[in-house]
């Protein structure tokens, strides 16, 4: 390579898992890059992010089914904590039916884009979407903005969190999308406590990392034998790397799809709308407009490459969050394995486009082995309060 | 080979009602019922269907021709030049039952039968056709524009008038293809990739659809346009199917599944350029002229399991292209243009078969990035290779990083070093068709805007133009060029079927080459005499499935090669053919059969390369070693190892790097903000200023990209990139989202030429 600069950044952090017995060295210097998750990265463009009453009053939103058409539909019909915060179904029900697989809120705060297209470039500016979706609450800024101004226990937390009263439901547009502004911050510090304990494979990396000779017991032989198919022959870290187990970004990999043709254009159709969107970081609402976010957002640009591109999802948690992909058509993880090996199905409407997938061709028991790995990814609930409904519930979570 | 026309008489009415569409299809109801192919249609650029299911097929030079269900012809027009029509390349109804054909080759529509002029736009190159609602309208190819007439009953009644389309955006326009329905213009825009729905009244675009790709609502090169009463259909060129839109380009329906084996039909589709339905709705007809056939359709209940609906398609091991028609030799090196994937295949010729070593560009609209390019030529020894894009309307000239060590393929050897803009001569811009370079080094480019011939120096400055000829010294469908021995210009003219001879310097007409058995050549190299046949021409004719040697003074054929087959050897629209020095072998583009494939000076077959395998003529078995090239020719020798003639990155101690650019135009000295450098996705900064060798600030613009070669994608945002001082720029939110192998790219636009030039270099990104 001519001229080639080399630019290397050290991972972050203290020590990392050493190589030694069954754990070779490049192997380790790859797990050396998905550590135990960190804190919650700071939010600038949301004020109120780590602010506790702000939580709270999210929390009482989050779980509240009054903020919808019907009555019936809150965050937690589709986020449902008994679900790992996502459903059970492929495509997700709320006022009506949706068009993809419900994705689970936790340890969303460490995503830079929220949804499968990436539609929403904060945690805040996402909260808001749904409630305006016609298969999703239904409802408009307005309505949700009456029922919290008409709820004496809702005005309270509202004043607890940000020193003033909600808008009244008759109060002027600006002043109504200040306040649904300032219901998805709500919504957003609650979220942003959304975070499991420690699983099996953290415990393992941070005892290894300290030396301890007993560290292995965490992980059990299968676990161990998956985790170096993931970070070696099946090549899983390539986008499902970092503590997050995601890199963030947007890939199109072909999943099958009815009659050999996608219909899911995925990220090409958001990104102009995310660069445009009034309540994206850049926007009259975000608190840190000129951030680095903010720069990020107004520049992107599009190109026909982004078609059928989905943000790779975390993996923690995977377990306890099928089905799987963004329309939920692999039921279990070991479907989702069988795919990556065989590529059965995967859409080729193209014979020169690269493909970002190559056929790994695992045996039955590497396939079995890495779902057991994916499995250590598994953590406990968020803690109390947070993970389950606020007491006393608003209202009647379906 | 014998023309196939039974009568000569043109008196052919179809009975036919009118123009409009009487009875839609039923709603519910899709397109993509084979019901009949009908083969034998050399050139079928664009086909109508009467209720009856009589086929009108445009022939391009070969005239327009009514087939009847029983297969009996009838010529509406005959071949050039009885006929009066040069190429036919649109068709559509006129009232009465009459046809209007659009001839591209004299830019005039002409009824049919009856033959008089309905519209000249010479100058203009139309490319598509259209009627509707009492009009006529006629796209032009070059320019972003329509024409407009009234009809009468039997002809013209008012003057017509050239409407601009102003498409509100800022990209080039490239009509194709062309619908009147339900009070919409529809054109196709194949330069973009999308469909655009105008206003017949002002030529305003109302709705636009599309993008390059095979998804829905997505397109690669959509090439003609027909209404079927409820929707537009659009031949989706390289996506080989038909894709029905409605009135804004939303898609309604599709089908059509690639063919892979060769001349598979029955309802699989290859490369349609036309469509169009018959006036009750009730059947559909695809030109495919790759093919030499049209293929009719009737409607389908929705949805039938056992059709073929998508364009799936198997996955191919090795080279998966398609090996197009430009194609251009220098040395040891070839180069042949690859048009589904927009991109440049380059083979080292010192092996049997051809090695394929690199790959350069891709499908895009940045620098280093390609539409489509018509015209290719190597200069091998001072390591530079031309492309003319006429999409983005540039000449492209790339470089190859190589290791001379052992022929090898190596994804990222090309680098684009510079680009030219199309420039603009006597107030049109010139289209090149082909291109050649000559020994002394100058760049000529057959130029379809004229037709002229434009010679640049190797920098792409223009030197001079010879051309404007009238009467029998022009070239009335000009397709390639050779310099011959001489150094005289030879134009092949593939309506005319013969070779015009021009002086290089002044343009003078030295006579035509008339070689007996041409139908419809195309191809054409020039074979020194050094070779030991004399001096010589070889062209190939796309129609006749071969290609001949012809002697240069005494116009006899004196080896042929080829015959219409799928065998090694035989042809099936062959198209470019160069002559490979260091072997002593004609190469030549077996378009149909998706290959290339070698032959000796006589005739013999000697090599083919195609999708994913390659296989060479058995060799003597009483020879041993490899084969010998003839005698005369030059030796073998290494491939340059170029790699030190390209700048490296230097760092000084203040952190700043330096770097020149690979021209030697430019210097640019950078730095990357906040320190210690680029971290995976954060954003940064770049600092860069632009000097000559001195260190003196240079003007021109300035553009910032970067690229991750082995995904083929770039990076997701555009940094603003501002002035700061003269010859001083920053680039503010350069953002590389995934780690990896990054090349980073600084160009600098001359502000008197308008050329641009690269700086690159590369970093890895952990």
């Amino acid at each position: 390579m001519m001229g080639a600069v080399l630019i290397l950044v050290a991972a972050a952090g203290g020590d990392a898992p050493p190589a030694g017995g069954w754990l070779d060295a490049v192997t380790a210097r790859r797990v050396a890059r998905n550590p135990p998750l960190g804190p919650v990265p700071a939010d600038p463009t949301n004020r109120w992010a780590d602010h506790e009453p702000a939580a709270r009053l999210g929390h009482r939103l989050f779980f509240d089914a009054r903020l919808s058409a019907s009555g019936t539909v809150s965050c937690a019909s589709c986020h449902d904590p008994a679900f790992g915060f996502a459903d059970r179904r492929a495509i997700a029900v709320g006022e009506g039916r949706g068009t993809r697989h419900s994705m689970s809120v936790l340890h969303a705060a460490h995503q830079r884009w929220l949804t499968w297209d990436g539609r929403a470039d904060t945690l805040w500016g996402q909260a808001t979407q749904p409630f305006e979706t016609a298969h999703e609450h239904g409802t408009t800024r307005r309505q949700v903005l009456g029922v919290i101004a008409g709820d004496p226990e809702l005005r309270a937390a509202w004043r607890a969190a940000f020193g003033s009263d909600p808008p009244a439901a008759d109060a002027d547009d600006a002043s109504i999308d200040a306040g649904f502004a300032m219901v998805g911050k709500a919504i957003a510090a609650y979220e942003r406590r959304l975070v499991g304990g420690p699983s099996a494979y953290d415990r393992w990396w941070t005892r290894r990392a300290a030396g301890d000779p007993h560290a292995d017991v965490e992980l059990s032989e299968p676990a161990r034998r998956g985790l170096l198919l993931f970070f070696g022959k099946a090549d899983c870290f390539q986008c499902h790397h970092g503590a997050l187990f995601s890199d963030g970004e947007f890939h199109a990999i072909g999943i099958p799809a009815p009659g050999g043709m996608p219909t899911d254009p995925g990220r090409y159709a958001v990104v102009d709308r995310v660069r445009a969107d009034p309540m994206n970081a850049a926007g009259p609402h975000s608190d840190a407009r000129e951030g680095s976010q903010a720069r990020i957002s107004s520049t992107l640009v599009n190109s026909p490459e982004r078609w059928g591109e989905f943000r790779t999802p975390s993996l923690r948690n995977a377990a306890a969050t099928p089905p799987y992909m963004h329309d939920g058509q692999f039921a279990t993880l070991a479907q989702v394995v069988r795919f990556y090996s065989t590529l059965e199905g995967a859409v080729s409407l193209d014979h020169h486009r690269e493909t970002v997938l190559r056929k790994l061709g695992l045996s039955e028991a590497e396939q079995s082995d890495l779902v057991a790995f994916l499995e250590s990814l598994g953590g406990s609930p968020p803690a109390a309060p947070w993970g389950q409904p606020p007491a006393p519930a608003a209202a009647p979570v379906r | 080979m014998a023309r196939w026309f039974v009568s000569v008489l043109a008196a052919a009415v179809i009975p036919c009602a009118s123009v409009v569409v009487a009875a839609p299809p039923a709603a519910g109801l899709g397109w993509g019922k084979h019901v009949r192919t009908i083969d034998g249609l050399p050139d079928v650029r664009a086909a109508l269907i009467a209720d009856d299911g009589t086929v009108v097929a445009a022939l391009g030079s070969g005239g327009v021709v009514d087939v009847s269900t029983d297969g009996s012809r009838l010529v509406r027009i005959a071949p050039w030049p009885a006929g009066g029509v040069a190429e036919a390349v649109g068709l559509a109804w006129l009232p009465g039952g009459r046809v209007a054909v659009l001839d591209r080759a004299s830019g005039r529509v002409v009824a049919a039968p009856g033959g008089e002029t309905l519209a000249d736009l010479s100058p203009a190159r139309p490319s598509a056709i259209a009627t509707g609602a009492g009009q006529l309208f006629v796209a032009d190819s070059d320019a972003p524009r329509i024409w407009v007439a009234s009809l009468g009953p039997r002809g013209r009644e008012a003057e017509g008038r050239w409407m601009d389309i102003a498409a509100a955006d800022a990209l080039p326009v490239r009509l194709s293809g062309l619908a009147f329905g339900d009070g919409v213009l529809m054109a196709s825009d194949a330069a973009n990739h999308r469909v655009l729905a105008i206003d017949p009244a002002n030529g305003r675009v109302v709705a636009r659809s599309g993008d390059r790709g095979a998804f829905p609502d997505m397109w690669q090169d959509p090439a003609g346009i027909g209404w079927d009463g409820r929707g537009f259909l659009v031949t989706d060129l390289l996506n080989h199917r038909v894709v029905r839109v409605d009135a804004r380009g939303a898609t309604m329906d599709r089908w059509g599944q690639h063919a892979v084996r060769p001349r598979e039909g029955a309802g699989k589709i290859h490369y349609p350029t036309s469509t169009q339905a018959s006036p009750d709705g009730s059947m559909v007809v695809v030109a495919e002229p790759f093919e030499r056939r049209v293929q009719v359709f009737g409607h389908l209940p929705p949805p039938d399991p056992s059709v073929p609906r998508m364009t799936e398609l198997p996955a191919f091991d090795g080279v998966a292209s398609h090996f197009s028609r430009e194609m251009a030799i220098d040395g040891r090196t070839m180069v042949l243009w690859e048009p589904e994937s927009a991109s440049a295949l380059v083979f080292d010729l010192r092996h049997d078969p051809p090695i394929h070593v690199t790959t350069l560009g891709g499908p895009g609209t940045r620098m280093g990035q390609f539409g489509q390019v018509s015209a290719v030529c190597i200069d091998e020894a001072g390591n530079r290779i031309h492309l003319a894009d006429n999409v983005r309307r540039v000449f492209s000239t790339q470089a190859l990083v190589r290791n001379g060590q052992a022929p090898a393929f190596d994804p990222f050897m090309g680098r684009t070093v510079r680009e030219v803009p199309f420039p603009v001569i006597d107030g049109r811009v010139v289209a090149p068709i082909d291109m050649v370079r000559a020994p002394d080094g100058g760049i000529l480019v057959l130029d379809g805007a004229g037709p002229r011939v434009v010679e640049f120096d190797p920098a792409f400055r223009v030197v001079r133009t010879i051309g404007g000829w009238e009467g029998e010294a022009r070239p009335v469908r000009p397709v390639q060029m050779a310099l011959d021995g001489g150094g005289h210009v030879v134009v092949v003219d593939a309506a005319d079927a013969v070779l015009r001879r021009y002086s290089r310097a002044e343009g003078w007409f030295l006579g035509e080459i008339e070689v007996p058995g041409l139908v419809r050549p195309w191809g054409i190299a020039a074979v020194p005499a050094e070779a030991g046949v004399g001096g010589a021409l070889a062209v190939t004719d796309a129609a006749a499935d071969r290609w001949v040697l012809v002697d240069e003074s005494s116009a006899t054929v004196r080896a042929e090669g080829g015959g219409t087959g799928v065998d090694p050897g035989q042809l099936w629209e062959p198209s470019g053919i160069a002559w490979s020095a260091s072997d002593g072998r004609l190469y030549v583009t077996d378009h149909g059969n998706h290959r290339v494939q070698s032959f000796s000076p006589d005739g013999q077959w000697m090599s083919s390369v195609a999708i994913g395998r390659a296989f060479v003529r058995p060799r003597d078995p009483q020879l041993t070693g490899p084969a010998v090239p003839p005698a005369g020719m030059p030796s073998a020798e290494g491939a340059a190892d170029t790699r030190a003639s390209f700048p490296s990155v230097t760092t000084d101690a203040d952190g700043w790097s330096r770097l020149g650019s690979t021209d030697g135009s430019f210097m640019v000295r950078f730095r990357v903000l906040p320190p210690p450098g680029i971290v995976v996705r954060d954003p940064f900064d770049v600092e860069v200023e632009v000097t000559d060798r001195d260190g003196r600030p240079l003007e021109g613009a300035v553009a910032f990209d970067a690229a991750m070669p082995h995904h083929g994608h770039g990076m997701n945002v555009a940094p603003p990139v501002r002035a700061e001082g003269p010859g001083r720029w920053r680039v503010s939110g350069a953002l590389f989202h995934m780690p990896g192998y990054w090349e980073i790219y600084v160009d600098r636009t001359d502000p008197d030429t308008g050329a641009r030039s690269r700086a690159q270099w590369s970093a890895v990104i952990e």
